[in-house]
């Protein structure tokens, strides 16, 4: 995508890549109890402060925590 | 003050602490002042209009229940001073202008005047609140309350004060008068709702309303494209506005284990114009309904009268929203669909039989919503337009401005300034929209493991963070509107 500034930084990339692991690893597994689950998270999001702090924007910073909510609320009530 | 404002941030928590930390019998007390103090915030002097409604339905109605036979007069009188108190402020002006308008056309003269009158913040809401409260009463369905504090609390109750639900006495003064306890699930769905509200209003409605003020700024520059684009986005815009706010009012009364009327039922799941109008603005529609639809005879005087009776309630639905021609045309763009889904129901119905097309096929349904929403467009743009002049040029660019070219395409998306980034953006929104749909059910089962509890907390803690920073980021740019139906 034209103008993204998460997916020019690497550091971003390997948080997000890294919570997005932990959290398919907690559905598929279940061995941990939901504590990936919780420390994928809290990865992501500090994905998406040092993101902010280096330019991205709000929308874009949005967009990919709403694609991380949509993975945690799917096959769950 | 607006709920998506620093002070209520403040404001609810501190009220709700308080609220648990009280005995049982002085809440009322606290609830009551907080919500004047809340009310008082936009503007103290208009609280004595809220005084007035609220001395007045409670002194009535208690008067009916002592002098029966006064019952009428009494009720008349009460419409009259609460009905006049809203028209007066509501409707002054409007009334106004427009025999003025006429009579400079016919007399070819130029006066103006104008009356300098603000308009109280939820004057409509809670005029009808107060208003069903006498009229149920009037009618027996209700006893009057006697204790005034707990009176003037239903009336003034902050979360649905200034912008619904419109509460029904039944429901609303039992739950302010019990002394309840404090239960963790009510606060998860307080809290829950609280979410869903927030993320309505400040990720999906407040960026909708940044594209749909482009073209609205410019409709002549707008082409059909784009003009269709701004209704629809304006049709969700207003919807999760209204929606949120209903939302974050039923979260912040739940904190306080007091349950509120659901007020939309996913509306754009409607398959008509119809169905459209019991899942939107519930206790709005409930309202018309008991109280002027079924007194003016409902459906049950023939035809006729029940397409006269569609056309009068609408046309009040319309008027109610505010004193503009737009709202007025809206509500008989309304009333058309409906009377006209109302004639054609039983040809329909027999067709529909005849070719052997069935109406709960997922493709059938999905064909009707989509032509349902097709048909809201229209009434958006109505809605939103600042003038029967702007109506005009939108409605007219909507079905001419059309060139079928790729130019086209182009045009509108420079228009609404949007590019890929915003359309995955707005997709995303309404994915999430459509899924925490189920979060905002006022009761939801527990997590049923540790894994399913991590990943609602989970997604809570990205979707707070998500609506922080679209509402820190909308203030910073000046974009953040406050909630739509403050200004009913």
């Amino acid at each position: 995508m034209s103008g993204s500034v998460i997916l020019g930084l690497p550091p971003a990339l390997v948080l997000y890549a890294a919570a997005l692991f932990l959290a398919l690893f907690d559905r598929r597994y279940r061995a941990t109890r939901g504590w990936f689950t919780l420390l994928g998270t809290a990865l992501a999001l500090a994905a998406s402060a040092y993101s902010l702090l280096l330019g991205a924007s709000a929308m874009e910073v949005t967009a990919v925590l709403l694609a991380f909510s949509l993975l945690e609320l799917e096959g769950t009530p | 003050m607006n709920f998506n404002s620093g002070a209520f941030l403040i404001f609810l928590p501190v009220v709700v602490l308080v609220y648990w930390f009280l005995p049982a019998r002085f809440r009322w007390v606290w609830l009551l002042s907080a919500s004047y103090f809340f009310y008082m915030y936009w503007n103290p002097a208009l609280v004595v209009l809220l005084l007035l409604t609220t001395a007045v339905s409670y002194g009535s109605a208690l008067a009916m229940m002592r002098w029966p036979r006064l019952k009428r007069a009494l009720l008349v009188l009460t419409l009259l001073v609460c009905l006049g108190v809203l028209i007066y402020f509501k409707y002054a002006n409007f009334l106004l202008q427009s025999v003025l308008h006429v009579v400079n056309g016919a007399a070819g003269g130029e006066w103006s005047f104008t009356i300098d009158v603000l308009l109280p913040v939820g004057i409509s809401f809670y005029t009808f609140q107060t208003l069903s409260y006498v009229i149920d009463v009037y009618r027996g369905d209700f006893p009057a309350e006697r204790h005034f504090g707990y009176y003037a609390l239903f009336v003034v109750f902050f979360p649905q004060l200034v912008a619904g639900p419109i509460e029904n006495p039944r429901n609303l003064l039992p739950q302010l008068r019990r002394e309840g306890r404090w239960d963790r699930e009510d606060f998860r769905a307080g809290g829950r709702l609280l979410l869903c509200g927030f993320f309505r209003k400040c990720v999906v409605a407040d960026t909708c309303g940044v594209f749909v003020n482009r073209v609205f700024a410019s409709p002549e520059a707008a082409n059909g494209l784009a003009i269709l684009c701004a209704g629809a986005l304006f049709c969700l815009q207003m919807y999760n506005d209204f929606a949120g706010y209903s939302e974050i009012a039923a979260g912040s009364a739940r904190l306080m284990g007091i349950r509120l009327t659901r007020n939309f039922d996913r509306p754009y799941l409607s398959q008509s114009y119809t169905e459209f109008f019991r899942r939107w603005h519930i206790s709005l529609n409930q309202w018309f309904t008991q109280y002027v639809y079924i007194p003016l005879g409902g459906s049950r005087k023939g035809l006729g009268r029940k397409l006269l009776n569609t056309v009068i309630v609408f046309s009040l639905c319309g008027l109610w929203h505010g004193a503009k021609w737009t709202y007025l045309l809206w509500g008989l763009y309304a009333a058309f669909w409906v009377c006209l889904e109302s004639l054609l129901k039983r040809p329909a119905r027999r067709m529909a039989e005849h070719r052997n097309i069935d109406l709960a096929d997922p493709v059938v349904k999905l064909v009707r919503r989509m032509g349902a929403f097709a048909v809201f467009i229209p009434a958006a743009l109505l809605f939103r337009a600042d003038g029967v002049g702007q109506a005009g040029v939108l409605l007219g660019r909507l079905f001419t401005a059309w060139s079928f070219t790729g130019g086209q395409i182009a045009d509108c998306f420079a228009l609404l300034q949007m590019g890929g980034l915003e359309l995955v953006f707005l997709a995303l929104c309404i994915v999430t929209m459509s899924r925490l749909s189920l979060w905002g059910q006022y009761d939801l089962p527990r997590a049923p493991s540790p894994d399913a509890s991590a990943r609602r907390t989970a997604a809570a803690a990205c979707l707070v963070t998500a609506v922080a920073l679209c509402w820190l980021s909308l203030l910073a740019t000046q974009d953040a509107a406050g909630f739509a139906y403050f200004q009913f």
